[in-house]
């Protein structure tokens, strides 16, 4: 089942932790440009992070004119950095912008759920992030909607 | 020679006068002094006469990071080391934000400015990359403008840029540097030293990696602090500082009313709870920091919908109580002024209480406010009189001189009632319930400030007894030490009082620098930038004489409250700061000795700036 990162908008406040760790865990060094999670903070009051969702039908991979991207079986892009030079067509074709080149190399970076147990989740302060499948995610919304409405009510 | 991780390795100087720029190497000096505040008063040192004018082109700005920026163990932010216009002796200012990170990894621990511009630039420092730009067209905006258009023409929302408003430019003495969105570094002047400058801005990107010495085992320590704060910060996240405002006016010990009195009968609609039902947007954090205690506070409703501020403790009481006032919409309205305009909220809620004791004596009247009655609790006064202060308009081109400096100017009534020390207005706790709080403010480096020392933290807690001297002398010297350390690596306050410990600094330094530095090296490091900074103050002409309350703490005991009847008495007073000076190695008059020096290895450069002093 492909599972994403998923992020609570509303509870990121921009901390950054989640780039440390991923920048740490993978190149060893830190460096938020080397991170494959990033975080959008458009000031004062929006924090979120953003990290690759996995497309079922990616359109990094159908871009790039090297066949250097391979989606596996569990949704996750893989990248022959042997066969990528950087061009920057799958950046381009990505609109999340979850698909990065590495700073000083000359391949792009993208996230791989850490083997199936991503840092940043285990990391973030706030509970910000889950590894969760979509199906969760509606359902919680669901049940948001459905609670905000029985307490409007509640409050007349 | 063992190659110190954690660095960038170089301090980039800029000459704002030749529009020359130096880069050297900063390793000599992070082995004794660590970085951040050390690493920034040791160059302050070195680069200016102690006794130059704060405002000339001589005058320096130093701002500097530590080894712990940029990493994962939660950190805070840069310092900027400088001489202030407004006290005329040492500062420094600390701001979070992004803008230490930033220089970092553009590949600098410490960033020098002298000099001043003909016309009004800002700085660009694009990794190894730096252009000194027109700011013209910026000249005369605000902060949040200015950050803005800076990053538009540099074509990059990611960029870091510290800057000053438009009461940095006019010189007011208590205009801060504001980088990011409102992270600042508010007090003592170091807005007004730019301005001097001519700079309007400083713009960073920075691409280098952070490297430590050993990331996994880092990695580990900071998830023991980030574990920490989880179980001992609690109130940190949920209610930020504001917290404290219960708990120190029950205590008696919160000034309000200009001083007068210590108990505010309004604070309930400015507590933590209030606030967080009527005005919290969300939390904020600083880079790689789980606590998460910035509070974001918006005005829906009514006069100042719309106003934007991230509040805390010390402006709901400077702006508030002080003045007496418990709107808080107008606190948030005036704390996002102060931002905008470019001022520190403390000093400006202190100098417009002291305006309005003023008026109340009749030392002023509607002929010097322009109209506006400057009576207690009027929140609407408040806010005109932020902007005013801001941008020198009226009677705010005399309280834009500080406390201090308005007093002098208004005359001898007004001085009697001023309160600053060393010409800093002081911070939110009446010395006389206090009396560990009392000396370290007292003694604090750059004039009335709890933070140096950090005291009050215990006396207010309850940890240990507000109304006895014994053993205080004691307990400070040693938090200054440790808060030293903290500062030049640069180690957040809230998170270094209970749980970055003298153990604990021991422990962070092998996996991030690849050095060991014991405890009791350690130790000696923070006297060292504890003494140094005296130094620079005793050059100044700083001695007993000016570590001490005004009079009226002495005189006038508290009249009402849990604290009844309480005042400083000079005998427990003086026994207290003999005793610290003695720990510290100064002589009777707060001087260092040079036994002292000599054990903390700074004879050198003291000797040449004595010896320059006396030509």
């Amino acid at each position: 089942m492909r599972m994403i990162i998923s992020v609570y908008a509303e509870k990121c406040n921009g901390c950054g932790v989640c780039e440390l760790i991923c920048s740490a865990s993978k190149e060893g060094v830190f460096n938020k440009r080397l991170s494959r999670i990033r975080v959008v903070s458009i000031e004062p009051t929006i924090d979120m992070a953003v990290a690759c969702r996995f497309c079922e039908d990616p359109p990094c991979v159908k871009s790039c004119p090297r066949k250097a991207l391979f989606r596996d079986s569990n949704g996750i892009i893989l990248v022959e950095e042997t066969k990528c030079n950087g061009c920057g067509w799958c950046i381009e074709a990505c609109d999340f912008g979850a698909i990065q080149l590495h700073p000083f190399r000359h391949h792009v970076i993208v996230c791989d759920l850490c083997d199936g147990e991503p840092k940043c989740i285990k990391w973030c302060p706030a509970g910000a992030l889950q590894l969760v499948p979509l199906s969760t995610v509606t359902g919680k919304a669901r049940v948001q909607a459905v609670t905000k409405l029985f307490n409007y009510q509640s409050n007349r | 020679m063992v190659m110190l991780q954690a660095y960038s390795g170089y301090v980039l100087e800029i000459d704002l006068s030749n529009g020359k720029f130096v880069k050297k190497s900063s390793a000599g000096l992070v082995k004794h002094y660590l970085g951040g505040k050390g690493l920034g008063t040791r160059l302050l040192y070195e680069g200016v006469e102690p006794t130059v004018d704060p405002l000339a082109p001589e005058s320096e700005l130093v701002f500097a990071n530590g080894p712990a920026t940029g990493t994962i163990v939660p950190n805070k932010g840069y310092i900027v080391c400088f001489k202030s216009p407004l006290t005329g002796i040492y500062a420094s200012s600390s701001s979070g934000g992004r803008f230490a990170v930033e220089l970092k990894q553009a590949g600098y621990d410490a960033l020098i400015v002298k000099g001043r511009s003909r016309k009004p630039v800002y700085l660009w420092i694009d990794d190894d990359q730096v252009q000194i730009k027109s700011a013209e067209n910026l000249w005369g905006k605000d902060t949040f403008e200015t950050n803005d258009l800076i990053k538009e023409e540099l074509g990059d929302d990611e960029i870091s840029v510290a800057r000053i408003g438009p009461a940095g430019e006019k010189l007011v003495k208590i205009a801060g540097i504001f980088n990011d969105y409102s992270r600042t570094a508010g007090r003592c002047g170091a807005g007004a030293v730019m301005g001097s400058k001519n700079l309007k801005a400083i713009a960073v990107r920075g691409t280098k990696n952070v490297e430590v010495a050993d990331i996994e085992e880092l990695c580990h320590y900071a998830e023991e602090i980030n574990d920490l704060i989880d179980e001992e910060m609690f109130s940190y996240r949920k209610y930020g500082s504001p917290f404290s405002v219960s708990i120190v006016n029950e205590l008696g010990v919160w000034p309000t009313r200009y001083w007068r009195k210590q108990q505010f009968t309004g604070y309930k609609n400015i507590t933590a709870p209030t606030i967080n039902i009527k005005v919290l947007i969300k939390n904020k954090a600083c880079l790689s920091c789980g606590a998460h205690c910035g509070k974001l506070c918006g005005v829906k409703s009514g006069k100042f919908a719309g106003a934007v501020a991230e509040i805390d403790f010390e402006t709901l009481w400077a702006l508030g109580a002080l003045c007496e006032n418990d709107n808080l919409a107008s606190i948030i309205k005036a704390n996002e002024l102060c931002d905008r305009l470019g001022i520190d909220t403390i000093s400006t809620g202190n100098i417009i209480a002291f305006a309005m004791d003023c008026y109340e004596r009749g030392i002023i009247g509607k002929e010097e406010t322009g109209g506006i009655e400057l009576v207690w609790g009027n929140y609407e006064a408040i806010v005109e009189m932020v902007e005013k202060i801001a941008l020198r308009d009226g009677l705010g081109n005399i309280l834009a001189e500080g406390v201090r400096g308005a007093a002098q100017k208004l005359g001898k009534d007004a001085e009697k009632i001023a309160v600053h020390i060393k010409g800093l207005e002081p911070p939110a706790f009446d010395p006389r319930c206090l009396l560990g709080a009392a000396l370290s403010f007292a003694v604090a480096d750059r004039g009335a400030c709890h933070l140096p020392g950090s005291l009050y933290t215990w006396e207010v807690r309850g940890r240990i007894n507000p109304h006895s001297t014994e053993g205080k002398a004691e307990f400070l010297k040693d938090l200054e030490d440790r808060f030293a350390v903290c500062d030049s690596l640069i180690l957040c306050r809230f998170v270094s009082r209970d749980i970055y410990t003298w153990e604990r600094l021991e422990a962070l330094f092998p996996p991030l620098t690849g050095l060991k530095i014991g405890k009791n090296e350690l130790k000696r490091i923070g006297e060292r930038i504890v003494t140094l900074t005296r130094v620079f103050n005793t050059v100044n002409g700083i001695g007993m004489k000016d570590d001490v309350w005004p009079e009226r703490f002495f005189n006038e005991p508290i009249s009402e409250g849990p604290m009844r009847g309480r005042s400083l008495r000079r005998e427990e007073f003086n026994k207290m700061l003999s005793e610290y000076y003695k720990l510290r190695g100064w002589d009777e008059n707060g001087i260092p000795t040079s036994k002292k020096l000599d054990e903390l290895k700074l004879e050198d450069i003291v000797l040449k700036k004595i010896i320059a002093a006396q030509r």
